[in-house]
Formats: structure tokens, C-alpha cells, sequence
């Protein structure tokens, strides 16, 4: 089953940086998406992650959190 | 930039300061900031799109010289002479085994969308790759190809996109289908 597609850019995004340090690489990949991403694609992610979050990479999982906003 | 400034001069080009009080109608013309170019390196990641026996055929999207984009200027003027419509672009080889000759009407099928368009007999385009153009909306280009896109721009992936091509309606009258040239066979 195809990934939405907020789930599959953001596990790309994660690729990049896997290379990196784990914390410098969950604080680029939340750079890049507070940078670059629609509101709605990082509200569309964190809903996948609240949903369970199947499929998506732990770094980008871990830098979609550190940009949730609080309740 | 005040009011002022521009009630005197009428317009100003950015940057305006004090080292360049009236604009700076032509930039960099010492040189480029940060010099000629920064490269960054990024990892490589394969498109996910894969040509499978329902969909075996690539389909490339891209431009001609005489149209742009959309078309929504270039489509007013006598450039349309030069590109009336989009057509799909085929191998004769891949044409042959569908049963497709020039200027038949085909289906394009993406595992998400279809449309219908002219094909163009074309050996332009290797064997197992289509293409055509998006400069008519009524082609509805942007209706086969993917959801794909570049992980740093999120650019859609126009170039990937895994295809069916089928005759759709002939309009070619049945003899010429007889008379047409045989398409060569590898080594031929």
C-alpha cells in the first residue's frame, strides 16, 4: 500500500541526514520541515503519528514532535 | 526607498541604500556575493514509481520551444500553429505491439489517472519510454502522473511516471493499417 505522502517525503527528508549525529539529525529534519512544509503537511504527519505512525522513519517521527505545537 | 525618492525618480530597482541611492539596475556586476556557485552534496534516493507488467512503460513530461507551461499566453498566439495539441510520443516498437499508428488515438494510464491523446510515432524516445508535452490542459497531463516529488523542493516527479498506452478509438481508416512499413526488428 502506497505511503501518504507527507509520510513518505518526510522519511526521505530522513534519509539525508541519516549520516548525522541521532539529535543533529532529528534538528535538521525538523529545520527543513518548519522551514519548507506546509502547516497542513506537518498537521497531516503528526495525525500519522498519532495514529500509530507505521512506516515512518524514527528521526522524522522525532523531529515532527519536537515541532507539534502545544495543546 | 521613500515616497519621496520615488515622486523624483519614478521607480528604483533593489537594492537602494546608501551605497547605491538611486537602485541598482544591474546586480552583480563585480561579482556574485558568495562567489560562483555553493554545491551542496545530498544523498541520492531512487524514485519509488516502478514499471510493472500492468504499467510497463515510463512516461516523461516536458516542454517545447514554442510553448510554455500551461500555455495560457503562448496558446493565444499563432505559436499554436507550431503545437495544435499535445501528442504522446512512442517507439514504433512499442507502437507496433499495441497496434498503434501514427496518429491514433490512445489512452494513457497511470495507477492514478487516465486520459486520451494522439499518438506520434517517434524513435526521439528509446523503446519502453512516452512522452508528451502539458502545454494543453485539455490533455490533462497532470491527471496520469504521481503524487512523487523531490524530498528538498517537493517538485513532482514529472519525469517517472510508470504507463499503459492503448489504442483507443482508430482513426486511421483500416487499409492504411496493412500498408504501413513494417518496424525493423533489432539487428535488422
Amino acid at each position: 500500500m502506497a505511503l501518504p505522502p507527507d509520510v513518505r517525503l518526510a522519511n526521505e527528508i530522513a534519509i539525508q541526514f541519516h549520516h548525522l549525529p541521532r539529535d543533529r539529525s532529528i534538528e535538521e529534519i525538523a529545520k527543513h520541515m518548519r522551514s519548507f512544509w506546509d502547516p497542513r503537511m506537518l498537521r497531516a504527519l503528526l495525525a500519522h503519528i498519532d495514529a500509530g505512525g507505521p512506516d515512518l522513519d524514527p528521526l522524522a517521527a522525532a523531529a515532527a514532535e519536537q515541532l507539534r505545537q502545544p495543546a | 526607498v521613500s515616497f519621496d525618492l520615488l515622486d523624483k525618480v519614478g521607480s528604483v530597482q533593489w537594492p537602494c541604500n546608501e551605497n547605491a541611492p538611486l537602485g541598482t539596475p544591474i546586480m552583480h556586476e563585480s561579482g556574485f556575493v558568495r562567489g560562483k556557485g555553493r554545491f551542496m552534496p545530498t544523498n541520492y534516493v531512487p524514485t519509488k514509481e516502478r514499471s510493472t507488467r500492468r504499467f510497463p512503460l515510463i512516461l516523461t513530461t516536458g516542454r517545447i520551444l514554442s510553448q510554455y507551461n500551461v500555455g495560457a499566453q503562448t496558446r493565444r498566439t499563432a505559436n499554436v500553429a507550431w503545437h495544435p495539441e499535445d501528442v504522446l510520443e512512442i517507439h514504433p516498437h512499442d507502437a507496433e505491439v499495441r497496434g498503434i499508428v501514427d496518429g491514433d488515438t490512445v489512452s494513457l494510464a497511470s495507477r492514478v489517472g487516465r486520459t486520451s491523446l494522439r499518438a506520434r510515432l517517434s524513435d526521439r524516445m528509446p523503446v519502453g519510454v512516452v512522452y508528451t508535452t502539458f502545454h494543453h490542459p485539455v490533455t490533462g497531463a497532470n491527471v496520469v502522473t504521481t503524487e512523487h516529488s523531490d524530498w528538498a523542493t517537493n517538485c513532482p516527479e514529472y519525469k517517472v511516471t510508470a504507463v499503459q498506452v492503448a489504442l483507443a478509438v482508430s482513426t486511421v481508416p483500416s487499409g492504411r493499417v496493412a500498408a504501413a512499413v513494417p518496424v525493423p526488428a533489432a539487428g535488422n
